[in-house]
């Protein structure tokens, strides 16, 4: 028992039509699904149309008689992909849903504990009896957690990643203007809130952004080194044929 | 002719369940399952099974696995799931109580044509 196909056990090709039915059919699953799970589908309907002309040939029909009434039984090529690429889309919707929760939630995470930090600090920080040990602490905490919470939150769930921050963000600052309003004198509180709105968020969404294109880089140069060798393999392959 | 797809269009994920639950079967022994089960009357392009194979693979109320068996032809089987057998028992309960009700509603008052 496997989770993929073992294709070398297939020592021929499809059909011409049958080939270029496959080719029609996985046509709408390009950029839905990766190439391996397109392969595999192609060799499951491939399969099974075999196995269906193979049956309808027994029955005294020529094979490519067979073949051509499998296809018909079978459906339209183009139908059938694009039922697959409805399946699929649903999910993708479901899965898009998720991975907002979870950029919400690691949002919150890196944002919400330094802006704990940060009250924690400020509480013992008052105007009438300023701790000048403190000041530095607060100004680093202050200044860098936009740039940290927003490049963690897209490194961590690159999927959604800038609106995790912000909505993150959101709720961050409502939580703290709740515990500013309760523990900190309302001049510090709001100097707070002033600093999260027009320094953690704008900053906060922008590191984020840069987070998600450097991970995209990075993935894209994978792929192109590994699109060369197939490439240059290809090139070989032919040169041999020929 | 498209009446009939209409309605089976609704309830292949129940039917795909429902012959998965009596042993793993690949795609091609599963269409074959439903017609013979049928009578031939459900019968759909087999293309059509696929797109709700794939969704139940998702759901994980199916597994699908590839079987090498030594001188043959790979083959996708797929498996009823423990979720999958939770889900077909529910979808069962459900397509029994819409029968009910539709049975019901068509006999009318009619104390004859009263379902069985």
């Amino acid at each position: 028992m496997h989770s993929r196909p073992d294709t070398s056990l297939l020592s021929d090709e499809p059909a011409p039509l049958l080939a270029d039915y496959l080719d029609h059919l996985c046509a709408p699953l390009i950029g839905v699904m990766s190439y391996e799970r397109r392969r595999e589908i192609s060799l499951e309907v491939r399969l099974h149309l075999e196995s269906l002309a193979e049956e309808l040939a027994e029955q005294g029909q020529t094979s490519e008689a067979a073949l051509t009434a499998a296809l018909q039984e079978f459906g339209e090529p183009w139908t059938v992909g694009e039922g697959m690429v409805r399946t699929l889309s649903s999910h993708a919707s479901e899965s898009s849903a998720r991975s907002a929760r979870t950029a919400m939630a690691h949002g919150v995470a890196w944002f919400g504990l330094p802006a704990a930090a940060c009250l924690l600090l400020l509480t013992q920080h008052s105007v009438d009896d300023p701790r000048a040990e403190l000041l530095p602490l607060l100004t680093l905490l202050t200044l860098m957690t936009p740039v940290f919470g927003g490049a963690l939150t897209g490194f961590t769930s690159p999927a959604r990643a800038e609106s995790g921050a912000c909505r993150a963000l959101a709720l961050v600052g409502a939580i703290s203007l709740g515990i500013a309003l309760l523990l900190l004198p309302s001049r510090m509180g709001l100097v707070f809130l002033g600093v999260q709105a027009a320094y953690w968020f704008p900053i906060g969404w922008l590191a984020a952004r840069a987070a998600v294109c450097i991970r995209r880089q990075y993935h894209r140069g994978c792929f192109l080194r590994l699109a060369g060798r197939r490439l240059s393999y290809v090139s070989l392959h032919e040169g041999v044929k020929r | 002719m498209e009446e009939e797809r209409e309605l089976l269009r609704g309830n292949t994920h129940t039917l795909v369940m429902a012959v998965l639950r009596d042993g793993p079967m690949h795609g091609y022994a599963i269409a074959r399952e439903i017609n013979r089960r049928s009578g031939e009357a459900l019968r759909c392009k087999q293309g059509t099974l696929y797109p709700v194979l794939y969704a139940l693979e998702e759901e994980a109320l199916i597994q699908g696995i590839w079987e090498h068996a030594e001188g043959e032809r790979p083959r996708k089987v797929y498996v009823l799931t423990e979720a999958g057998l939770g889900e077909l028992a529910h979808r069962i309960r459900l397509w029994k109580q819409f029968n009910a009700a539709m049975e019901g509603v068509i006999a009318g008052d009619n104390p004859d044509a009263q379902p069985a």
